[in-house]
């Protein structure tokens, strides 16, 4: 029976138990990796023991108050924070639907050079029309890049994996030619020109200073403060995306599509309609990213090359697995990879450890949150856990004990949930896995593979 | 417990056993695979395993070639008791199986295949090819399964790649070969040149155990039967003194634990009207040969057939998840018992048909039923999410509606569940089902196709399943029952169309007897 006064509380349960799972597997792999850098760095520095341990202390510091440490520098990583925001959510949305968005790197690149390609056309334009044309313009071309895939995928069935790597590079070979050819500055190698004034979008500080400065207290010093007013956009998408992912039946669908595709066949879910519009959206997120770095920040001009080496597209993929594909864990998990990015070069001039560190980092994390060490060591506890409990009732009594299970499972459930919630997920993970309604032979198979 | 165990006791038998299986348990959580099965098979014999899918069947022989290890009971193989804990221990002792779906390297060739593991060659153990060869050709030739060693898996046919699992085996030296499914996937001529190079092994001293459920083959090649019915053994029998119908009710009978309370239908105008549809399975063989039947407004229709004989391609085709090649699906709305609006839901998806009046509890529960890691709330809507009263124009949630309704189906259903919001994966068989027997009867439908509505769940939740499938038909709907259960369907069902072979071949009252419903659904004639 649902008691309905109990279910309130229990809500509550469930709800932290959520999130305490949400927020403990990506710490752990944090923290893992922080722990893992440590001894790297412990053991590649010269000294005692304790020297090499207070260079690592040292490493970390620096590495934080490069990062986060003061607003200059926050500020700055709020730059690197603001397009890694929206390629990380193109991945995210894609994850949502089931779906591995590799291209985010291709889609940032058409989507710069868009907004480039225009704002250099319709230099003469005034800023109001021209800014909101470039930045819909790169949203829509990034969509056709993402779009593309899904219509691949959904009506062919080529891999989204593949088609994206090769979009991705017939990106930046076009974006390429485009730079060093048409585009191309006048007695510049390898550049095209800058934006006109009117194109790109004022610092946050100017801004504040021009508008609610007027009246307000000002910020000293604006030009220090480097983030421009593209965080608004990324923070707006950032709530876009909440809402389609939890409060839209379009985001719904596409986690039925993702989690169990013979459900969503099932519910009549268009199926190959919502892979195509999940990667469409997924390349307009990508394209938004790349505009808005051409436009908030110097030198704003598209150089050569420098789409296939800008990490963002790809360190995306880290942040949306370290967030959970959550409107709120990719914010933290952009501010993380960000923030490691600008600390590494702090950390490098000031306690002499080689930037590099930082990738290890971010390697480490990644590597924890994709063979899932948290999970496997709670399956591994709940195993142990679950064998000394089943081996306590005799063979017999084994009727007994699975007709106790499904109508008191849930009050069993509960009682485990107190005792430790992530020795509840490891084991009703388990239990989901084995149970599969019947003794089929694919029931017995899985249960195979697991031991 | 148990009904029936088989053959003599050990005491007394001149031979030993070729193999003996006793006492057999293994329970999974939340489901009892093997619950004291006994399997006896004599040396030199083709013992098939007969049973419903779920049976225990591969269970049992997984069992016993020691990919699973039992929770009690002992094995003997020869009179002697035998531990296995492996395959390695299994393959000792001289036992093969060969599995449902091939265990082959399909780049590899024949030969590669087949000596894998214990490839021939010198004390520096490199591969010797010549001699895998020879000795395959030997092989090939000692047992009559012609082979070309140095093809590649991926270019033979399946018939030919079942025979290289066989000779695998063979090179192993196995005397007992385990056979799961064997026919499942090959044509008729192929199943026919098998089961020739099964005599064959016999003849030479070979014992084989054959799971299946095709009753047309047993009776075909086997020499004993052992009948499996929800992991328990149903029966034992020698081929020759039995009949199709007798196995079918073996298998597909269940103890009546219950009798289903109903008044007499009064069944109201035609409801949902199917008309000679053809269709094709996965395989893109026809399996629905020019299925017609009507299901009138409170009745229920339930058919009968055992399983794989087109009972789930044609649910999938009612429910627009599987196109059909030919034919016609009507629903006609019922007002005041008169029939109203008609409307045509052949060419309709599953989600057109949902908003038609059509509600479908489909078979597979974990599999298309649910999305198991999401919460009830989320499964109390799926498939209707776009439905005014959950979302603002089909495109924003109504989370309160959402969360309101799926309390109220908690309630209504009696799901045993903490809170609303509890994954679907974390409550019981019984409850999964209930939160789509909820979601789909809570919709207030025209028609009502029930798949297997009450497989995997608990006794309680069983009565509660049949009771609600009752008040629908009262309250008007037109159900349509499909089940391997004959019990079940004999006790809830107004009419019962059998199906055999991808066609009706009769529609009687539900007061025939199981032996007439047998000889039906095994293709023969009342």
């Amino acid at each position: 029976m649902a008691v309905p006064t109990a279910s309130a509380e229990s809500n509550l349960t469930i709800r932290t138990r959520k999130l305490a799972q949400s927020i403990g597997r990506p710490l752990f792999a944090v923290f893992l990796a922080m722990i893992a850098g440590s001894i790297v760095i412990m053991a590649t520095s010269p000294g005692s023991l304790l020297d090499r341990f207070n260079q690592t202390i040292a490493a970390y510091q620096a590495l934080f108050t490069g990062a986060f440490g003061n607003a200059q520098n926050f500020s700055f990583t709020l730059t690197t924070v603001t397009p890694l925001i929206l390629a990380s959510l193109s991945v995210a949305i894609a994850f949502r639907a089931g779906l591995f968005n590799i291209g985010a790197p291709g889609q940032l690149a058409v989507g710069a050079m868009t907004a480039g390609i225009i704002g250099f056309e319709a230099s003469k334009w005034p800023g109001w029309i021209l800014v909101p044309t470039m930045i819909l313009g790169s949203m829509l071309v990034g969509a056709i890049w993402g779009g593309i895939v899904g219509l691949l995928k959904a009506w062919r069935g080529a891999h989204e994996v593949v088609t994206t790597i090769m979009l991705n590079w017939i990106a930046f070979y076009f974006t390429d030619f485009l730079i060093t050819g048409p585009f191309n500055a006048p007695h510049q190698a390898n550049q095209t020109d800058s934006l006109p004034p009117q194109a790109t979008l004022p610092h946050i500080a100017d801004f504040y200073n021009q508008t609610l400065g007027t009246f307000l207290p000002r910020i000293d010093q604006p030009t220090q403060y480097l983030v421009d007013v593209g965080l608004f956009f990324a923070l707006l998408a950032l709530v876009i995306y909440w809402f389609i992912t939890a409060r839209t039946t379009f985001g719904y669908e596409i986690r039925v599509i993702g989690q169990n595709p013979k459900a969503a066949k099932y519910a009549g879910i268009p199926i190959k309609w919502n892979i195509f519009a999940v990667m469409a959206i997924a390349g307009a997120f990508a394209g938004l990213a790349g505009a808005l770095r051409l436009m908030g920040q110097f030198p704003y001009q598209l150089i050569g090359t420098t789409f296939s080496l800008d990490p963002t597209g790809f360190d995306a993929i880290g942040v949306a697995l370290l967030g959970q594909t959550t409107a709120i864990g990719v914010l933290f998990g952009a501010l993380l990879f960000g923030g490691l990015r600008q600390g590494g070069t702090i950390m490098q001039l000031n306690a002499n450890v080689p930037g590099d560190l930082v990738y290890i980092i971010q390697a480490l994390v990644l590597f924890s949150i994709a063979a899932e060490f948290l999970p496997a060591i709670q399956r591994v506890w709940s195993k142990r856990y679950t064998f000394q409990r089943r081996t306590a009732p005799a063979l017999a009594s084994v009727n007994a004990t699975i007709t106790g299970i499904s109508e008191n499972g849930t009050t069993q459930h509960a009682q485990r949930g107190a005792e430790s919630p992530e020795i509840l997920n490891g084991d009703s993970d388990s239990e989901g896995a084995s149970t599969m309604a019947h003794p089929s032979s694919e029931g017995s198979s899985s249960q195979i593979e697991e031991d | 417990m148990q009904e029936s165990t088989i053959v003599a006791p050990t005491e007394e038998r001149e031979t030993p056993f070729a193999v003996e299986m006793r006492d057999i348990c293994k329970a999974w959580p939340g489901v009892i695979a093997n619950d004291h099965v006994n399997l006896t098979v004599r040396k030199g014999e083709i013992h098939a395993l007969v049973g419903e899918n779920g049976a225990g069947k591969t269970t049992l022989m997984n069992i016993l070639y020691g990919l699973i290890r039992p929770d009690s009971g002992e094995i003997f193989i020869n009179g002697q008791q035998a531990h296995i804990t492996g395959p390695r221990d299994a393959i000792r002792l001289k036992i093969g199986m060969v599995h449902q779906h091939f265990m082959l390297i399909p780049p590899l060739t024949v030969a590669e295949n087949i000596v894998l593991g214990h490839e021939p060659g010198s004390a520096a153990s490199i591969y010797d090819v010549k001699k895998a060869r020879a000795s395959i050709l030997a092989l090939s030739k000692q047992y009559g399964l012609p082979i070309k060693p140095d093809d590649r898996i991926e270019k033979l046919s399946v018939g030919l790649q079942q025979r290289v699992e066989i000779l695998k085996i063979l090179y192993r030296a196995a005397d007992i070969l385990i056979m799961d499914e064997p026919t499942g996937v090959l044509t008729p001529q192929e199943t026919f040149e098998l089961f020739a190079v099964l005599r064959g092994l016999v003849e030479k001293g070979k014992t084989i155990i054959f799971i299946t459920h095709k009753l047309r083959e047993v009776l075909e090649l086997s020499d004993t039967i052992t009948v499996l019915r929800r992991g328990k053994n149903a029966g034992g029998l020698v081929t020759k003194q039995t009949n199709q119908a007798e196995i079918a009710r073996m298998m597909v009978g269940r103890e009546v634990l219950l009798r289903v309370n109903k008044t007499p239908a009064h069944p109201g105008p035609v409801v949902l009207h199917i008309e000679d549809i053809y269709a094709r399975d996965d395989r893109d063989l026809e399996v629905l040969h020019g299925v017609s039947f009507d299901v009138r407004a409170g009745e229920i229709l339930g058919i009968a057939g055992v399983e794989g004989n087109g009972q789930s391609e044609l649910v999938e085709a009612l429910t627009g998840m599987r196109k059909i090649t030919s034919g016609k699906i009507t629903i006609t709305q019922v007002k005041d018992g008169q029939s109203g609006r008609v409307q045509d839901i052949t060419v309709m998806n599953a989600r057109e048909e949902r908003l038609a009046g059509l509600a479908h509890i489909p078979e597979d529960r974990r599999g298309s039923g649910l999305v198991i890691a999401d919460s009830i709330e989320e499964n109390m809507i799926l498939g209707r999410q776009r439905w005014p009263q959950f979302s603002l124009v089909g495109i924003v949630l109504l989370l309160r509606n959402i969360e309101a309704w799926a309390r109220k189906l908690i309630k209504e259903f009696d799901v045993r569940t903490s809170s609303a919001e509890a994954p679907a994966r974390s409550l019981s068989g019984g409850n999964q089902q209930k939160i789509i027997i909820a979601r789909e009867f809570a919709a207030n439908p025209l028609a009502l196709i029930a798949s297997q509505p009450t497989r995997g769940v608990d006794i309680g939740a069983i009565e509660f399943i049949h009771r609600r499938i009752i008040e629908q038909r009262d309250a008007g709907k037109a159900v349509l029952l499909i089940s391997a259960e004959l019990e079940e369907i004999r006790s809830l069902s107004d009419r019962i169309a059998v199906m055999y072979e991808g066609k009706i071949v009769d529609i009687v009252s539900p007061e025939a007897t199981e032996e007439q419903l047998g000889i039906l659904m095994t293709g023969g004639h009342l």
